[in-house]
């Protein structure tokens, strides 16, 4: 094959065979590299075969190769692993659904509920809201709905609604129909330092006037903006051997929060805005229309079995039903 | 009914599925390595893209060698795995003339030097010849695959294809390797 008498190890096909395939011994593979490098034909038949075999084995991967993707593209799309996704994303979902219900039912009630920056309220009544709360920022829904104007005194700072889970609010008892209150939950001292209480219009006859002069417009949409100021005089509640100066004001009905008026539900009720202050007293905002500031000047102030409040003036008489917990609340104070 | 067998190791299961030509045993190999040599490729300038050509490239080499007999199993399938793909990654970024870092610069055992063949399987010229091979037709192109790629024996191909015996089979193979010749002859590959 080699055009000479000598025998090379290049005749025997399998040796070759067994090079190109790196089944050589180190030994044997010496002996051949020795031999094709003084043989040209022992060259080009080596890489012949070397390349017939590169092919061979190229065809076998490629083929191979693009089995494996199709088997993987397969394996991806297949139900089963779809099946998987969705099982481990319902797990997720499930977790997270857990860790809610477990900080809604069972965390540490004196922290208010929140999902995200949204702020869960529910009032007593059982109605749910949101209200937005910024980072830090400790002013309540209603604080940031109806901030007094910077010149009136900050007699109004919050709102009634509590922040209460469902679970206690499941506790309560039906919703109160005279009075609507929920002493602020927050631990953070500044969140409930005034409430929103529904008061109830319980007599507007003739008995109920005092002498005072009928209200005119003017009188009862004059300064719609501010506050009226009630007379220097406080009225003094007594409640027991306790007494309390409570201080009143009127503000228009246009001056109450969009989310306030919502909850008045008839003309008889009188949403009022009770902030204690920190020696015990009383600011009572009255958001009405039907009583000005003036007649204020004679209104009187009295409690009804310890737990209500009557507020008595020329034309009306309303009645609040006092949370137990106004006055020995700590987190109940007036902030100035 | 056949008994179902159970393997005291996934790397078992993966072995007896690849040495009985189940291509399943591909998947549950690329799959355990998967995360693996993604983590080592993207770590070491790779993309996800080349992590994946890497490790289908692996996984085809243990097929061969599983396949050939020459596998030799001292260590884990995942060690085997990971210091091909090293290999392989390091003489891809040598043949981009790319950075080689530091720790990958050391060949390591699990991969020994391709055969001349091997070295040879990437050129453009075994891609015409993988072509043509294409064309032959069965069962040339069994016998030459089982041959040259699958390394069975004369009696083993034999039996597959079901001729006489290994000298027939030697035979047809030398009959084959002329038609594949002639082949790449007439289309001026060789």
């Amino acid at each position: 094959m080699n055009g000479s008498s000598k025998k090379y190890w290049t005749d025997d096909p399998e040796m070759v065979e067994r090079y190109v395939l790196g089944r050589l011994s180190e030994e044997e593979k010496r002996r051949l590299d020795a031999e094709i490098a003084e043989c040209e034909p022992c060259r080009e038949m080596l890489r012949r075969e070397t390349l017939l075999a590169a092919g061979v084995r190229r065809f076998g991967r490629d083929g191979l190769r693009s089995r494996l993707r199709r088997r993987l593209v397969r394996e991806r799309r297949s139900p089963v692993r779809m099946y998987q996704s969705v099982g481990l994303a319902a797990a997720v979902v499930i977790i997270a659904v857990g860790v809610g219900v477990y900080q809604m039912f069972f965390a540490d009630l004196t922290r208010p509920t929140q999902f995200g920056k949204k702020e869960i309220v529910i009032t007593q009544g059982g109605e749910i809201g949101e209200a937005r709360e910024e980072k830090r920022e400790v002013r309540t829904p209603e604080e940031k709905m109806d901030a007094p104007p910077p010149e009136a005194k900050p007699a109004v700072r919050s709102g009634a609604e509590r922040n209460v889970r469902p679970a206690e609010a499941a506790k309560r008892t039906a919703p109160e129909p005279i009075q609507e209150f929920a002493p602020a939950a927050k631990s953070d001292a500044a969140a409930a330092r005034s409430i929103w209480l529904l008061g109830t219009v319980v007599m507007e006859t003739g008995a109920a006037r005092t002498g005072a002069a009928a209200l005119s417009a003017e009188s009862r949409t004059a300064d719609a903006a501010a506050p009226q100021a009630s007379p220097d005089r406080p009225v003094t509640l007594r409640r027991g051997d306790v007494r309390n100066d409570v201080a009143l004001r009127q503000r228009p009905l246009s001056a109450l929060p969009t989310a306030r008026r919502s909850q008045m539900g008839s003309a008889r009720r009188v949403e009022t805005l009770v902030e204690t202050t920190g020696d015990g007293g009383l600011q009572l905002t009255i958001y009405t229309d039907d009583v000005a500031a003036s007649e204020l000047d004679a209104a009187s102030v009295e409690t009804l079995d310890g737990d209500s409040l009557v507020v008595t003036t020329a034309t009306q008489r309303i009645l609040y039903r006092l949370p137990p917990d106004l006055f020995t609340a700590p987190s109940v104070r007036t902030k100035r | 009914m056949a008994a179902r067998l159970f393997f005291l190791t996934p790397d078992a299961e993966i072995l007896d599925l690849i040495r009985s030509g189940d291509e399943e045993g591909l998947v549950m190999l690329y799959s355990a390595n998967e995360r693996m040599v993604r983590v080592f490729v993207t770590n070491n300038s790779g993309t996800p893209d080349d992590a994946e050509d890497l490790l289908q490239e692996a996984v085809i080499i243990l097929w061969e060698r599983v396949r050939a007999g020459t596998f030799e199993r001292n260590a884990k399938l995942s060690t085997f795995i990971y210091a091909t793909v090293r290999n392989l990654w390091r003489a891809r970024l040598r043949g981009m003339k790319r950075e080689v870092p530091a720790d990958l610069a050391e060949r390591d055992d699990a991969s020994d030097e391709p055969s001349p063949a091997d070295a040879l399987a990437g050129s453009e010229m075994a891609a015409a010849v993988a072509a043509a091979l294409d064309r032959l037709g069965e069962p040339c192109r069994t016998l030459l695959l089982l041959y040259y790629w699958e390394e069975r024996s004369m009696e083993e191909i034999a039996a597959q294809l079901k001729f006489a015996n290994a000298d027939t089979a030697k035979s047809k193979k030398y009959q084959c390797k002329k038609a594949l010749e002639r082949i790449l002859t007439d289309e001026r590959i060789i």
